[in-house]
């Protein structure tokens, strides 16, 4: 276990490196250059300009630059971002709850809604409610999210005005008693929520549906059954236990997905959220900014992959004891 | 062939299609307007029977625009899953069927690019190459690879042990003639089936772009820049909302119908 | 209990089973007229090649085909021994809700079942002592977690497995296949049930562990009481372990009676050539006959029903053949054949 463990965390920082050192070079080989941007602004001088460039040393070599990157990154300094001057992990660690808490919502509505029509396709294999629910998965796979983003906000938001389409809190949100303060976030976030998770949703029903069906065909389900086992204890805690297997390793990979995802929800509903932030730092060109974000970006994904892995062992017996 | 034998979503999918080819390639004759000649007068008008699917912020008539938008998605899906899947198919054969340390590095790679959110790496690389038609094919062909490497590598690894592949090492054939000549063939219905349905993801990448501002550029018309339009018009013009949007949408269906279909074709398991 | 050993336990009358070809669109019957009866205590063996249909036989007992695409007719009579269960029972009953119900209740509690391959029998991913204690648990779901795990270390005393407490916390893929197999048999007598059917539980196994597991198994049941349906193909198992053999042929039982006089004195012409194919001391040297051409096409309802079933096979067939033979009684054991016709 301790070897695998070690393995797996020796993976970990071979991969983070690769990220970080594709992010950074991407940044610093494209022709657009920060001082070029600086360049609009007539009111910084010459001199200026030469000051900025020394203290983000971008008259350096490249990978002396990496290097000096990442020393600083190792204690958590990022720089500070271009734009306003603030430290750069304190503007990510102002976004980061929000993002946090959003891809943590849908992770759980991809789960258990995933199982659940997954499970109910299955169990009424080829009747109209497998159909239906398929037929809507299919769609769902192929819908441009964004554009039903856009569809819900008109339906929900404009026609029958029962949700709000931007942000996370209400204008009013300080002077409401905290139960309306819970319900104002909790109304703010369906939206985001059941969109971002729409795509991972379509993905783990077909996948459950199928794995479901394979499952029940094989001969430990008969021997459960000649046991007196009920239909559902058959599905839920024999097939199920089977089946949940891989879907640990799916809901891991599917995280770069969401948080990719993020990066437009956040940007169509004006959520306060780390997307949305790596999206203007992009525009804006905040070198110190895209860089932090993208770090964190690929620290999020890993340590999701890494605990898909470590969960992974624990469901399955026949990992944890090889 | 014998059409009775073709599933209901390859002809499905496969109609889809030609119906699109035919808006991409006749943009010329059906387009009823200039699709960037712009009219302040007649600016998000509603649609109606002059203009099918209403004006937008410019007065530009919008059905036409998306007639044109037709070939943008068209040519950008194609080309980009077309560069992935070169790479994808080469690198998935070289590393199931030459192993060792070749198939590690390759793997590694893969799976570096499978944890990472693409969608964020695109972002980043087209903002900074400047958001071009061409930069968009070149960037999203080179993020999708990865999936299709892993799928050819477990093919080639099922098939290199089979009798036909030792028989013909055993006559002497060059290993890139046995790659070539007697596996690819072996591996290209998946191919063939993740092209179909890579081009429907790449279709809804590069309209995402856009739809940020980072794909094509108006007055180049796309039908992601059409939506971003809609959005900063949804109090007041639906209609800008709705129709490039279910372009979008018929457009990856008809890509994923034609691929569940080939799937389902050349499965012998749901042929029957 | 071992006193009224002529107590009728289980009781299959003129049972049909018929599966649905979904390439054929048709129905094909795998079993015809099959009759059965099971005494208290005793123990019985269905004999017949593979593609007789007795895998098909021993799950229709619990209905454990694919109900998706099977019919069932005739009758399934199960009278139980136990008090719970008010005196018989129709497994094929047509009340379906009351089907349900009994069913459940019947499955591992009065009727348990031990299959043929018990690397495939268990979920891979729960411990083995939880599928012990499973069948317990859901027949009396009032005992405790200490009493269960009792027991379930008491099945695998019984069922001679080495250290039991280490047992019970494996997974499938981590003991042998006599193992597996003798975990399977604790299960089926967990709850020590009237009837336990066997389907082929050596085929699976290394040849050297099955008089091992068939005397753990045979002796097990003598010891409970119970009756035991062994379903095999190894017709020189019987003469050992069985009391009563029915020979199935194709989905139709040709033959049967004691198995002493069934294995000595054979009188189907099937079940004659099936023991001339075993090797034993008598044929050393020689070449071991085989029967020629093959089973018959399930599908031919003019074959299936109008003819005898094995008229295509058999060395002694005569014009009479080409109908449709009774059961005729000889020498205490009935047969299935003209040649014996009065």
């Amino acid at each position: 276990m301790a070897k695998f463990l070690l393995r797996k965390i020796l993976i970990l920082l071979i991969t983070f490196i690769g990220i970080s050192f594709v992010t950074f070079l991407v940044i610093n080989i494209s022709p657009g250059k920060p001082q070029d941007m600086l360049e609009f602004s007539s009111k910084i001088s010459y001199e200026a300009k030469q000051k900025l460039i020394k203290l983000y040393g971008l008259d350096k070599p490249l990978h002396i630059r990496y290097l000096e990157w990442f020393k600083r990154f190792v204690t958590f300094d990022f720089g500070r971002s271009f734009k306003d001057e603030k430290p750069v992990i304190q503007k990510i660690l102002q976004r980061l709850p929000a993002t946090l808490l959003l891809n943590i919502l849908s992770l759980g509505l991809i789960f258990f809604g995933g199982c659940l029509l997954g499970i109910l396709c299955a169990m009424y294999q080829n009747k109209f409610l497998d159909k239906f629910i398929s037929f809507i998965v299919f769609l769902g796979y192929s819908l441009p999210k964004y554009w039903l983003a856009l569809l819900c906000m008109l339906l929900f938001g404009i026609k029958l005005r029962i949700l709000p389409i931007s942000g996370l809190r209400s204008i009013n949100f300080d002077y409401l008693p905290l139960h309306q303060q819970i319900i104002d976030i909790i109304k703010h976030l369906i939206l985001p929520v059941i969109i971002s998770a729409f795509g991972g949703l379509a993905g783990l029903t077909r996948y459950i549906r199928g794995s479901m069906i394979e499952q029940l065909n094989f001969e430990y389900i008969k021997f459960a059954l000649s046991k007196g086992c009920t239909k559902n204890r058959i599905v839920f805690f024999h097939a199920f236990r089977n089946v949940l297997i891989p879907v640990v390793t799916i809901l891991g990979l599917s995280l770069p997905d969401i948080i990719g995802g993020s990066f437009i929800f956040e940007t169509i509903f004006a959520y306060p959220g780390m997307g949305r932030l790596g999206y203007e730092a992009i525009m804006s060109r905040d070198y110190p900014l895209i860089m932090g974000i993208s770090v964190i970006t690929a620290i999020l994904t890993l340590l999701g992959n890494f605990v898909a892995d470590i969960l992974y062992t624990y469901v399955d017996p026949r990992v944890r004891y090889k | 062939m014998n059409i009775k034998k073709l599933n209901n979503s390859l002809i499905l999918g496969c109609s889809m299609l030609i119906f699109l080819c035919i808006f991409a390639t006749l943009a010329d004759y059906i387009a009823p307007y200039n699709p960037y000649e712009q009219n302040l007068l007649q600016r998000l008008q509603p649609p109606s029977f002059k203009h099918l699917f209403g004006t937008d912020e410019l007065g530009r008539d919008v059905f036409s625009r998306m007639v044109y938008a037709t070939r943008v998605s068209l040519l950008v899906g194609l080309i980009s899953v077309g560069i992935a899947t070169v790479i994808g198919t080469i690198l998935g054969l070289i590393s199931g069927y030459y192993g060792g340390w070749v198939d590690t590095l390759i793997m590694r790679i893969v799976d570096i690019i499978l944890c990472f959110p693409t969608f964020f790496l695109i972002l980043l690389v087209i903002a900074f190459l400047k958001p071009s038609i061409y930069n968009i094919m070149v960037v999203i062909g080179l993020t999708s690879w990865p999936s299709l490497t892993r799928y050819v590598r477990a093919e080639v690894l099922k098939i290199k042990t089979a009798e036909y592949i030792l028989s013909a090492k055993l006559a002497g054939f060059s290993s890139g003639k046995i790659l070539f000549v007697h596996i690819l063939p072996n591996v290209l219905v998946p191919v063939v089936v993740t092209f179909s349905l890579g081009v429907g993801s790449a279709i809804l990448t590069e309209s995402g772009l856009s739809f940020l501002g980072l794909g094509v550029q108006p007055p180049e018309p796309s039908w992601g820049n059409i939506l971003t339009a809609g959005k900063d018009y949804i109090h007041i013009a639906w209609w800008l909302s709705l129709f490039p949007g279910a372009a979008i949408f018929f457009t990856v269906v008809a890509f994923n119908l034609l691929g569940e279909g080939l799937r389902i074709h050349f499965s012998p398991k749901e042929n029957k | 209990m071992k006193n009224d050993t002529e107590k009728l336990l289980l009781k299959i009358e003129s049972l049909n089973v018929s599966f649905y070809s979904k390439i054929r669109n048709m129905f094909y019957f795998i079993l015809r007229d099959i009759n059965i009866d099971l005494y208290n205590a005793k123990k019985i063996a269905i004999v017949g090649e593979s593609g007789s249909g007795k895998t098909t036989l021993a799950n229709s007992i619990l209905l454990l085909n694919d109900e998706r695409i099977t019919k069932y007719s005739g009758n399934i009579i199960f009278y139980s021994a136990k008090n719970c269960c008010n005196g018989s029972y129709n497994i094929l009953s047509t009340v379906e809700t009351e089907k349900i119900l009994n069913i459940q209740h019947i499955r591992g509690y009065h009727i348990s079942m031990i299959f043929q391959d018990p690397f495939n029998a268990l979920n891979p991913v729960v411990c083995v002592g939880e599928q012990v204690e499973e069948v317990i648990k859901i027949h009396s779901p009032d005992l405790t977690k200490k009493e269960l795990y009792d027991k379930t270390l008491d099945l695998f005393k019984k069922v001679k497995l080495p250290e039991p407490e280490i047992i019970y916390k494996k997974y499938p893929y981590q003991l042998s296949g006599g193992q597996l197999q003798r975990v399977c048999i604790s299960v089926a007598l967990a709850n020590n049930p009237e009837i336990i059917i066997a389907d082929e539980p050596t085929t699976a196994l290394d040849a050297s562990l099955r008089d091992e597991i068939l005397n753990l198994l045979t002796e097990l049941v003598t010891k409970e009481g119970s009756s035991l349906i062994l379903i095999t193909h190894d017709i020189n198992l019987i003469r050992q372990y069985v009391d009563f053999v029915y020979v199935l042929y194709a989905g139709e039982i040709v033959e049967y009676g004691l198995a002493k006089q069934i294995f000595y004195n054979p009188l189907h012409p099937y079940t004659q050539m099936l023991l001339s194919c075993y090797p034993d001391k008598s044929k050393k040297g020689k070449r071991l006959p085989t029967i020629p051409s093959e089973l018959p096409d399930l599908f031919d309802y003019n074959f299936v029903f109008g003819k005898c079933i094995f008229v295509n096979r058999c060395e002694k067939k005569f014009s009479r053949c080409e109908t449709k033979p009774h059961i005729n009684f000889v020498n205490g054991q009935y047969v299935k054949c003209f040649l014996y016709e009065k």
